[in-house]
């Protein structure tokens, strides 16, 4: 088949886009911040702290990698979040890598809100969370995937994604998940328990000591709007996910979602 | 060595009859709430919605699950059947699913030790905290009474798929001729599973039912239920 020919087939050195961002917040906020290649990190003058992520490479392409290390110190608050959307453009060989490490220490609480991924046909994406708190920390964790801009005719028919993330508490892992397609996406997409046609998903984890309190506020907004959704909590971990036909109408749910589980307003750039 | 083939089927169809005390009656996996909500209304939708949960979602997680659990049953390696324990308990997603996995995975645990007992299990049950997920507490039974993989992920799976069935006849509701339909179709998704889970290992783990979990996590707030899940 001529469109299996690989670029590294040919033997051309693969062209890898690669990104790195280490950012610590502590009490009295930015600590440490190391960015590096396509990552580049702006702060805007809020508090508590926000950073926001700007992959400079404007996307990402097959073999392309990122990675992220956030920590928050004991006590700290923080925000991460991106400059736009994430694109995960067509690659005929290798999937893009996004790797997230993610550490709160006692009594400080990190909100990981990264805007939507917008997966092109024929994207490949492996991403993979590491997140571990502290007893009493606080963590809120955002997904979200739009298979295609389909108010711009835009439609994923293959393609290769897997998310796999592992959340410990006090070491004890209290969430993982194990999401993926692989192959013909929209035939996968169409099914009805999958997303019934739809083309845009999210999943939200808060864990947090308030996570049981914050999940009826959670549910409320979940049944609002145009998404399909639904809320549950066990043992301090709240955990939800969305479903709506498009990426226009799972944002207003995805806000009103996020909004039930912070105090602060969210980021300006998701506002835009 | 393996027990003779008779034997381990014999064994394997008790542990996995509806009749074995593990209570899979009384779990509909959210199938409850898409019955209330239209999702599943007739044999074809049932059928579909059953077929998915097999070959995207739990089904197939679940026997990848038990494949693993057998390996290092086998091996005897506790510590790695104690992580994996932790590792399927997490991937359960809402308080409900994981009411369904742990709970059936410790009375399964319990029936089988007290009417099979096994030097073997009795080591794992002693190192396993909580309730076991379903799947792994099923993969370290077969293994410590020396049943093959692929003929326990065939009896696992097919019980998964009929407790389904089961629970969508008595929801949409539909007549036993429909029940055994429904079963009779879903057995090439039985088959692919259990075939595809003995090969890939947990890197091989992840579906995408994502109304399906929806569904489960629904079915905590719904009005008027039968089932527990």
């Amino acid at each position: 088949m001529f469109d299996g020919i690989s670029r590294s087939d040919a033997g051309v050195a693969l062209e890898r886009a690669v990104g790195r961002a280490r950012l610590r917040f502590g009490a009295r906020g930015l600590a440490e911040l190391h960015q590096a290649g396509a990552l580049k990190v702006r702060f805007p003058r809020v508090e508590p702290p926000e950073a926001v992520l700007v992959n400079t490479a404007g996307g990402l392409a097959g073999a392309d990698r990122l990675a992220f290390d956030i920590s928050a110190d004991a006590g700290a608050r923080a925000t991460v979040t991106t400059a736009a959307c994430e694109k995960v453009y067509r690659s005929d060989d290798h999937a893009a890598e996004l790797s997230v490490a993610l550490r709160v220490a006692r009594g400080g609480r990190l909100d990981w809100l990264p805007q939507e991924t917008i997966f092109f046909d024929r994207a490949r994406l492996t991403r993979r969370i590491d997140a571990e708190l502290a007893s009493d920390a606080s963590l809120l964790l955002v997904e979200a995937m739009i298979f295609g801009r389909t108010e711009r005719g835009e439609r994923v028919r293959s393609g290769a994604f897997r998310d796999s993330w592992r959340i410990r508490r006090d070491g004890r892992l209290v969430l993982a998940e194990e999401s993926r397609g692989e192959g013909a996406i929209a035939e996968l997409l169409d099914r009805a328990c999958v997303l019934d046609g739809a083309c845009a998903a999210a999943t939200l984890v808060y864990v947090a000591p308030d996570a049981g309190a914050r999940l009826d506020s959670l549910r409320r907004a979940l049944i609002e709007g145009e998404a399909d959704g639904g809320a549950s909590a066990r043992d301090g971990v709240l955990a939800a996910r969305l479903v709506a036909r498009d990426g226009f109408r799972l944002r207003p749910c995805l806000l009103a979602a996020i909004a039930a589980l912070r105090d602060q307003p969210l980021p300006k750039v998701w506002m835009c | 060595m393996a027990i003779e083939p008779a034997a381990a089927w014999r064994r394997l169809l008790a542990w996995f009859s509806p009749s074995f005390p593990v209570g899979g009656f009384s779990y509909s996996h959210g199938l409850e709430w898409a019955v209330e909500a239209g999702d599943v209304h007739d044999l074809a939708s049932l059928v579909s919605w059953i077929e998915t949960v097999l070959l995207h979602g739990s089904g197939r997680s679940d026997a990848i699950l038990l494949a693993e659990a057998w390996r290092r049953t086998d091996a005897g390696d506790v510590d790695g059947l104690v992580t994996l324990a932790e590792l399927a308990a997490a991937l359960a997603f809402g308080r409900e699913r994981h009411l369904e996995t742990t709970a059936q995975g410790a009375a399964f645990l319990l029936a089988v030790r007290s009417a099979w007992p096994a030097p073997l299990l009795d080591r794992v049950a002693s190192a396993l905290e909580e309730g076991p997920a379903y799947p792994v507490a099923a993969g370290a039974a077969a293994a410590a009474h020396r049943i093959p993989l692929a003929p326990a992920l065939e009896a696992y799976l097919h019980g998964f798929a009929a407790n389904l069935v089961s629970a969508g006849v008595r929801l949409v509701p539909l007549g036993q001729s429909d029940g055994l339909r429904a079963i009779a179709a879903l057995d090439p998704s039985v088959a692919a599973i259990a075939g595809a889970a003995a090969e890939v290992g947990l890197d091989g783990l992840g579906g995408f039912a994502f109304r399906a979990d929806i569904a489960a996590l629904r079915h905590e707030t719904q009005h008027t239920r039968l089932f527990r899940t």
